[in-house]
């Protein structure tokens, strides 16, 4: 049993992710704000090769998500 | 190789040489100065100190659920008895923070990391935090890997984890087969420990002897190893930041306590010095006047 996802080159964290996103767009309005809370995302990473650090970018996953979003 | 516990309490001793030096020379005019600008302090660590104490109770609250998926997680590993295989290579990966003035927080994990590289000096690390960054950096530049900043102002999100989680594991140019996460675990308000948490590569799953009253598919265990080291690192990160916050409202306490001794010891030396000079003056004026 493959998982068309894996295939797609997205892993299971990814997947999981993008179904509780699409769970929180449609939970009831009173529970909305406490989610809003918890979502943005500043997270910034670095790759070092050698001894050196390139520059710190954002999660590359997360910026094609927020700019679907937007 | 097991933490060291440490205690989040420590003095500032310092303080104490700043008076010594003004003992004689001081003049009121620096002595009023200086007791302005401890009064200040004392009165930002003060604050630090209430803004920690309202996140401690929030992060412990977020850290007792994260330590039931933990606890889930790390049970299964310990139910089909998964073993590290001999000569497997660990990615090290330092559950450390952006914000410093918490005691020994980050320097106790960064002595931790170290202690473990002198024994693997090949070793790949990837940091989560400036502080730990900025600590290891200095000697084993050549180990890093991955660090991640801007992290930890809040109680860590799932969503957040998993994003780390997936940078990590999505990279197949970093050789190693498992994990090993590096964080304090909260002990109790006051104490921290520092402690490992390990993550094991899904072909040492299979191998485990009591895996297979499980009847997990090759392909699910894959994803479920995934999730297992996301959880780890969540919980890592989460407990991590409890055992920071609490560190900063002892460390905070304890500066506004000292500020405290410092300025009474000043107004002291204020208020006698003052009285020495009126004294003077007095004497001055007397015999003055009796010379006439």
């Amino acid at each position: 049993m493959t998982f068309a996802w894996r295939t797609a080159g997205i892993n299971y964290l990814q997947y999981s992710n993008i179904a509780a996103r699409a769970l929180r767009r449609v939970v009831k309005t009173d529970l909305q704000a406490e989610i809003a809370k918890r979502q943005g995302i500043t997270i910034k990473f670095a790759k070092w090769d050698n001894g050196k650090s390139s520059a710190s970018v954002n999660i590359p996953a997360i910026e094609t998500r927020a700019k679907v979003e937007n | 190789m097991f933490a060291r516990s440490a205690i989040a309490t420590r003095s500032a001793a310092p303080a104490l040489n700043v008076i010594g030096q003004t003992r004689n020379m001081a003049t009121l005019k620096e002595i009023q100065n200086r007791l302005k600008s401890i009064t200040n302090i004392s009165k930002i660590t003060a604050s630090m100190k209430m803004i920690a104490s309202t996140k401690v109770t929030r992060a412990q609250r977020a850290m007792k659920i994260a330590r039931i998926y933990g606890n889930v997680s790390s049970d299964f590993i310990e139910q089909a008895e998964v073993k590290k295989a001999d000569g497997a290579k660990e990615l090290v990966v330092v559950v450390s923070s952006d914000k410093g003035l918490c005691s020994g927080i980050h320097s106790s994990l960064s002595r931790h990391t170290r202690k473990y590289l002198a024994d693997y000096p090949e070793a790949p690390v990837a940091i989560i935090g400036d502080k730990a960054k900025s600590q290891i950096q200095r000697l084993f530049a050549q180990n890093m890997t991955y660090s991640f900043n801007q992290i930890g102002s809040t109680i860590p999100a799932f969503d957040e984890t998993s994003a780390i989680a997936s940078v990590i594991i999505s990279d197949k140019s970093i050789e190693f087969d498992n994990i090993k996460l590096v964080y304090n675990k909260f002990a109790s308000a006051i104490a921290f420990e520092t402690t490992e948490i390990e993550c094991f590569p899904a072909s040492q799953i299979v191998e485990a002897p009591g895996f297979k009253s499980y009847e997990v598919q090759e392909e699910i265990l894959e994803n479920l190893n995934e999730f297992l080291f996301a959880n780890n690192l969540h919980w890592a990160l989460v407990e991590g930041h409890a055992a920071e916050m609490a560190a900063k409202r002892t460390a905070m306490e304890n500066a506004t306590k000292n500020a405290g001794d410092i300025i009474q010891r000043l107004t002291l030396q204020y208020n006698r010095g003052r009285q020495t000079v009126i004294t003077n003056e007095l004497i001055e004026i007397i015999t003055g006047a009796s010379a006439l």
